[in-house]
């Protein structure tokens, strides 16, 4: 009888949780398809897709295809970057080198590090050099500082599962260090890369506080939209919403479809 | 005599740090024969095995393979494989592909895997050969590992422990099938293991190692009947080892217990009068009498332990001595005149049963503590 009472108490629990995840972002999806006479709130007066098409006509939302455009430019640098640095740290890490254990919490010093504060470091040192803050540059370290660390700890625990022997195996039959890599290390280890490339997309691609101060004077998709909540009241903010969300979801299909397909025959 | 697959260690050294993991071992490994390295873990076997294979760099001395010096020659490219302990199979790849890599690795086109399925089948898996790894018994996944490690056609296979992860059932019947293999092909089997039945029953020579030496090497007959030092009867099992102090050395060796007894046997080694040695005697040798006679070349015990084998009865004695020690008594024997727990005794031999353990090393030998 009570374990019949805890078992509702924890699924309304579990409910309302669900419920605050998701209900904001359904409600924004609805009214992203608001009327041309509606405004940010319900009700919907009449479906469309005024406020799309807005977001192409209309110059008051700024640069905005722009500021995705970085964006996407910052992520996808930063997804090569990781992957590819987490992935040769994560094997190099392997080993017990000498000053492994500092080089660690080294990198996830800047994981705990608020953002903010790190990107007025980066900003004041540029400043201090004499530098532009750039969204390129400035802009890409910024996010690096926050991808990296990130990257190496999912390799580190993809790399948990990896079993050494199987590249002794490769070297037992003669192969040389680059067909071990290519041909035993990178195959097997690729679906769990794949997860480390799309943090590096998504944690680069929805970052603000470390780019606040450190893209210069353009700005990335997330500082745009940030700017047109404070002067922007029409819906065509939710049409952003809808549109990024999309990508997101169509980036993370595109992932798990590459992980089922190499991973199809394990 | 052919020299494929002979191998010839000359005063291999592995150090770790300070620590000799192989310390200077000499040895010739016959080609074709088969080879067995057996000591608890830590005692150097494995490290010794993965430098045969290259996997690890001696830090002094040379290792010889055919007659070719390959102490640095890469490894896959010294004529051997290796088949490891928990198989190694590539997870991505599926049986066709896995038992074929060390030929695709060797640029063999795509006849490698017509070879591939061929090698499959005479492991009796030809009909799994689109299977990936994960899909197959532990028993099926060591086959694949073999298939592999022989398809190269290498001069000495390496065996680390191929058969520790087995279940009982299938661990015997791989040991069959390894040592029929080892027939057909007729190159030289090293195989590494901690389980001393397994090492008498496949091996040409068993190989016993401690702390990084060669304790003995030689026939499994020769290790079982005649071991070398109270660390080898007493790691392999079979033998009771007893103290003792010479007390006159003539043709014959007198010597005395702890407790009194008195043994006698033929010498072995040169012994002088008042030294402190140890010599084994079989289980299978010791006979028991009821009662508390004194007698040459016999020890006084009290039965703490009776159990039934089937083809002998195993009974364990607390004597004078600090060791245990133990009588296998012929079935017929025990039930037609059986002894209890607390029964005193008296256990005998004949004295052509001693065996003077000549090597020094007195270490327990805990098969268990692997």
């Amino acid at each position: 009888m009570q374990s019949k009472l805890i078992f509702w108490v924890l699924t309304a629990v579990f409910g309302l949780f669900i419920l605050f995840l998701y209900g904001p972002m359904i409600a924004i999806f609805i009214l992203s398809f608001q009327g041309p006479t509606g405004g940010m709130t319900f009700p919907l007066r009449g479906v469309s897709l005024h406020w799309f098409a807005d977001l192409f006509a209309s110059s008051r939302y700024g640069d905005l295809g722009g500021a995705f455009t970085r964006s996407m430019i910052l992520g996808l640098l930063a997804m090569i970057i990781t992957v590819t640095v987490s992935f040769f740290a994560g094997l190099g890490f392997r080993r017990k080198f000498r000053g492994s254990g500092v080089l660690f919490y080294l990198a996830i010093i800047s994981l705990v590090m608020p953002g903010v504060l790190t990107g007025l470091g980066i900003g004041t040192l540029f400043t201090t050099l004499g530098l532009q803050t750039n969204w390129l540059l400035s802009g890409l370290g910024a996010h690096l500082t926050w991808t990296l660390p990130f990257g190496l700890l999912i390799m580190f625990a993809v790399l948990n599962r990896f079993n050494g022997s199987w590249e002794e195996a490769a070297r037992d039959a003669g192969a040389t260090r680059k067909q071990v890599l290519s041909q035993v290390t990178l195959p097997i280890l690729f679906p769990g890369l794949i997860a480390v490339a799309l943090f590096g997309l998504t944690l680069s691609y929805d970052e603000f506080p470390r780019s606040l101060l450190t893209v210069g004077t353009k700005n990335t998709l997330p500082l745009q939209v940030a700017s047109l909540t404070a002067n922007v009241t029409t819906p065509a903010l939710y049409a952003i919403g809808t549109l990024t969300t999309a990508l997101s979801l169509a980036v993370i299909v595109v992932a798990f479809a590459a992980i089922a397909l190499t991973g199809r025959k394990r | 005599m052919s020299k494929v697959g002979e191998i010839i260690l000359d005063k291999v050294t592995r150090k770790f740090g300070a620590v000799a993991a192989v310390n200077a071992v000499d040895q010739v490994i016959e080609g074709g024969s088969y080879c067995c390295m057996i000591g608890p873990s830590g005692c150097g076997k494995s490290t010794l095995l993965r430098m045969i294979a290259g996997h690890e760099t001696p830090t002094s001395g040379r290792i010889l393979i055919g007659g070719k010096d390959v102490t640095h020659v890469r490894t896959g490219e010294r004529g051997t494989a290796l088949m490891f302990q928990n198989y190694a199979l590539f997870p991505h790849l599926n049986l066709t592909d896995n038992v074929a890599f060390p030929l695709k690795i060797h640029g063999v086109g795509a006849e490698r895997r017509d070879r591939a399925r061929e090698m499959l089948a005479r492991v009796q898996l030809g009909h799994m050969a689109d299977r990936m790894p994960s899909q197959l018994s532990g028993g099926q996944q060591q086959r694949v590992a073999l298939a592999r490690a022989l398809i190269t056609n290498p001069q000495v296979l390496l065996l680390d422990e191929p058969l520790s992860a087995l279940d009982e059932f299938l661990r015997l019947r791989m040991r069959v099938e390894l040592k029929r293999l080892q027939n057909d092909l007729g190159i030289t089997f090293i195989h590494v293991t901690h389980t001393q039945p397994e090492a008498i029953a496949l091996a040409d020579k068993v190989i016993v190692m401690d702390h990084g030496l060669i304790e003995q090497a030689a026939h499994p007959r020769e290790i079982y009947d005649r071991p070398h030092s109270p660390y080898v009867a007493r790691f392999m099992g079979g033998q009771n080892v007893v103290s003792a102090r010479v007390l006159t050395v003539g043709d014959e060796i007198q010597a005395e217990g702890a407790e009194g007894g008195r043994f006698a046997f033929a010498p072995r080694a040169a012994l002088r009068e008042g030294q402190d040695i140890r010599f084994a005697v079989r289980r299978d040798k010791i006979r028991l009498d009821q009662g508390q006679a004194r007698a040459e070349n016999a020890m006084p015990g009290k039965v703490i332990n009776v159990e039934y084998q089937g083809t002998f009865v195993k009974v364990e004695l607390a004597t004078p001595q600090a060791e245990e020690f133990v009588a296998h008594l012929p079935e017929s024997d025990f039930f037609a005149n059986p002894f209890r727990f607390g029964d005193e005794v008296v256990a005998r031999w004949q004295p052509q049963d001693v065996c003077m353990l000549v090597g020094t090393n007195n270490s327990a030998g805990d098969a268990l503590a692997h």
